[in-house]
């Protein structure tokens, strides 16, 4: 018997995130960690984490649920729900007036539009690709040679409008490396693949039908300069908040503290 | 138009008589050496399909097959549905542009699982594969059917479609009916068997219980079963071959021998007119449920328009071209919630597919009153 508390786990292909909640559905953890080699010892790490950080034991934990692609490989945890329906969940709680979602992850985009309850009304995935995906701008950060936090505050404001044509990550980081031979501004470049990862999303978006409020959650929405030119290409503002690429264990932990 | 193949050659193909078929066919018995070593085999043996599979089965892929007719012959008629793992060997013999089950019947054929097989020339698709089979000389029987896309002969006049015109077309499947029914009696050295004929007929039933249902084109058997499990509620497969119904109407009456060939049977006490019999079995065959290839659609709207229908699963198949069609229809007229899947014929391409199902499946528990979340799959399940 626990303690009034409850967490989620979200296991990524890129991250494994927890939250813990506690009887008043307030946050009293929150952990990021790479999945490594193993869905299952990467939720195990996280947990861990998250106890510490909450200062509570595993038996004050009442209920957990896992999400993610690598819920069904997790040991740990009563239920498992898939990560749209937790994304949906977790967005609706950090803010009501949101109808569309827009999750940039690791390997995988999907936009979800919700009803006015936070139920899912509808939803698009792309998980067979990994252009206009986290891995897309992973790799390019590689070749450009900055870090994901550079990649992320450059492409801001640009000089020349470049517009990178390839459909492929394989392909586009060709294009990256003949655009830096001709000595392209690095700004112009990043703002280029912005461009092409603002391109794939908005056409899922266009898919589910989008329609406002936007929230943008996932790892990626940490980039700014894409959030700037994303809004660009939808006309519209995204809805940000702190907690954006814990949304989906958040999710999770609000279906555990659901659970009697 | 003449259909390759029919009426020229024997029904029954050794494979001493297909020794030069042409170049698929010396491809084919060079892959065919390597087939035994390989893993695809034991793999595809592994597979519910692999182990039941039988070597003495007529396999079919299309609900107009004349099943019954094959049955009355001594066959024992299979869906051919597999999901290979990849397409090895497909791809090594057929132009990229063919759709994913078309590829997994050369597959299946290939891998030597299949022995006989017939066709109905649905699509582009379906034609390819069968000049690819006929000139692998792989299979000991092959037959496809030229089916009409319509019931009548003149589809602008059905208003007043005199029964002439229905008969036009009736006819002309009626005639290939009867160019099969010679050559696989034939081949399988039996004569047709009417009461076996009559008792093969097995209606499909319309379920009366709260219901989902898998629409569109034809689903494979292992994703079939993925989405079975992961629904709340019984799945019902409504796609393609799958709606296949074909009730015994033949009025008794019509069973006097006049005139044109009586067939001889096991039981000599039946007396009937084969060729009626063939004319009233292509008007049954016709008059089923129409698929996506049929000009006249309409017929399909009781699909979707089932009161105890509460979720729809929409499948389409890459490059298949059909059914995209229906569903852009579909959406559009009904509040029954609705789910949109495409594979690839291809047991990985169904993994993906998983998160999309239980997420929908999660969607119509929790949109049917309340956060329920007891209703949520167990992780142990």
């Amino acid at each position: 018997m626990g303690k009034g508390y409850f967490a989620g786990i979200d296991s990524g292909s890129t991250s494994t995130d927890v939250v813990i909640l506690n009887k008043e559905k307030e946050i009293v953890a929150g952990i990021i960690l790479p999945t490594g080699a193993g869905a299952a010892i990467g939720a195990e790490r996280a947990l861990e984490q998250a106890l510490e950080q909450a200062h509570l034991d595993r038996e004050d934990i009442d209920a957990v649920v896992t999400t993610g692609y690598g819920r069904t490989a997790i040991q740990v945890g009563d239920k498992s729900i898939t990560e749209i329906t937790c994304h949906a969940r977790g967005a609706h709680f950090l803010d009501p007036s949101v109808r569309t979602v827009v999750d940039i992850g690791g390997q995988d985009s999907k936009v979800i539009r919700l009803d006015s309850d936070g139920s899912v009304k509808n939803f698009v995935m792309n998980d067979k690709c990994a252009a206009g995906t986290g891995r897309f701008l992973e790799m390019m950060a590689r070749t450009m040679e900055m870090s994901l936090d550079e990649i992320g505050k450059a492409g801001l404001s640009y000089d020349e409008d470049i517009t990178i044509s390839s459909m492929c990550t394989v392909f586009a980081e060709s294009e990256v490396v003949s655009l830096i031979a001709q000595n392209k501004k690095p700004d112009d470049i990043v703002h280029g693949l912005n461009k092409a990862v603002a391109a794939k999303t908005a056409s899922l978006v266009k898919r589910v039908g989008g329609e406002e409020a936007y929230m943008m959650t996932g790892g990626v929405a940490q980039n700014r300069g894409l959030v700037k030119t994303l809004e660009e290409r939808l006309g519209t503002k995204l809805i940000i908040s702190e907690k954006a690429q814990l949304c989906g264990a958040l999710g999770a932990a609000l279906y555990a503290a659901d659970m009697e | 138009m003449k259909l390759r193949g029919s009426g020229r050659r024997q029904a029954a193909q050794s494979r001493e008589s297909a020794s030069d078929p042409g170049n698929a066919g010396s491809k084919i018995r060079d892959l065919h050496a390597e087939y035994a070593a390989d893993r695809t085999i034991h793999r595809m043996r592994e597979t519910k399909a692999g182990r039941e599979s039988n070597l003495e089965k007529t396999y079919y892929v299309c609900k107009y097959t004349p099943l019954e007719l094959l049955t009355a012959f001594g066959g024992e008629c299979e869906n051919l549905n597999m999901m290979p793992e990849g397409f090895d060997y497909a791809d090594q013999i057929a132009h990229p542009n063919i759709c994913g089950f078309g590829k997994s019947v050369l597959e299946a054929v290939l891998a030597g699982q299949v022995k006989e097989l017939v066709l109905v020339n649905c699509c582009d698709t379906i034609r390819s594969v069968y000049d690819l089979l006929e000139d692998s000389g792989q299979l000991d029987f092959l037959y496809m059917l030229d089916m009409l896309h319509t019931r009548s002969a003149f589809p602008e006049r059905n208003a007043d479609a005199s029964l002439s015109d229905s008969v036009c077309s009736r006819g002309r499947v009626a005639a290939q009916l009867k160019d099969l029914a010679q050559k696989y009696g034939e081949y399988k050295g039996r004569k047709f068997d009417y009461s076996a004929f009559r008792s093969a007929f097995c209606p499909k039933e319309r379920t009366q219980v709260t219901h989902l249902a898998v629409l569109g084109a034809r689903m494979g058997d292992e994703l079939y079963e993925m989405t079975q499990k992961s629904m709340p509620l019984p799945v019902v497969n409504e796609t393609c071959v799958n709606n296949r119904s074909v009730t015994w109407t033949y009025p008794e009456a019509e069973r006097q021998g006049t005139g044109s060939q009586k067939v001889q049977t096991h039981d000599s006490e039946t007396d009937f007119d084969f060729d009626a019999l063939m004319d009233w079995y292509a008007g049954e065959l016709l008059g089923q449920l129409p698929c996506m290839r049929m000009l006249d659609t309409a017929g399909r709207k009781q699909l979707y328009q089932d009161p105890s229908l509460k979720g729809i699963i929409y499948h389409t198949v890459k490059f298949c071209d059909f059914y995209s069609f229906e569903y852009a229809d579909i959406k559009s007229h009904t509040d029954v919630p609705i789910l949109k899947i495409e594979s690839d014929y291809t047991v990985q391409s169904s993994g993906q597919l998983l998160t999309r199902l239980e997420a929908f499946a999660e969607s119509l528990e929790l949109n049917s009153g309340g956060y329920d979340i007891r209703q949520f799959r167990r992780i142990r399940e």
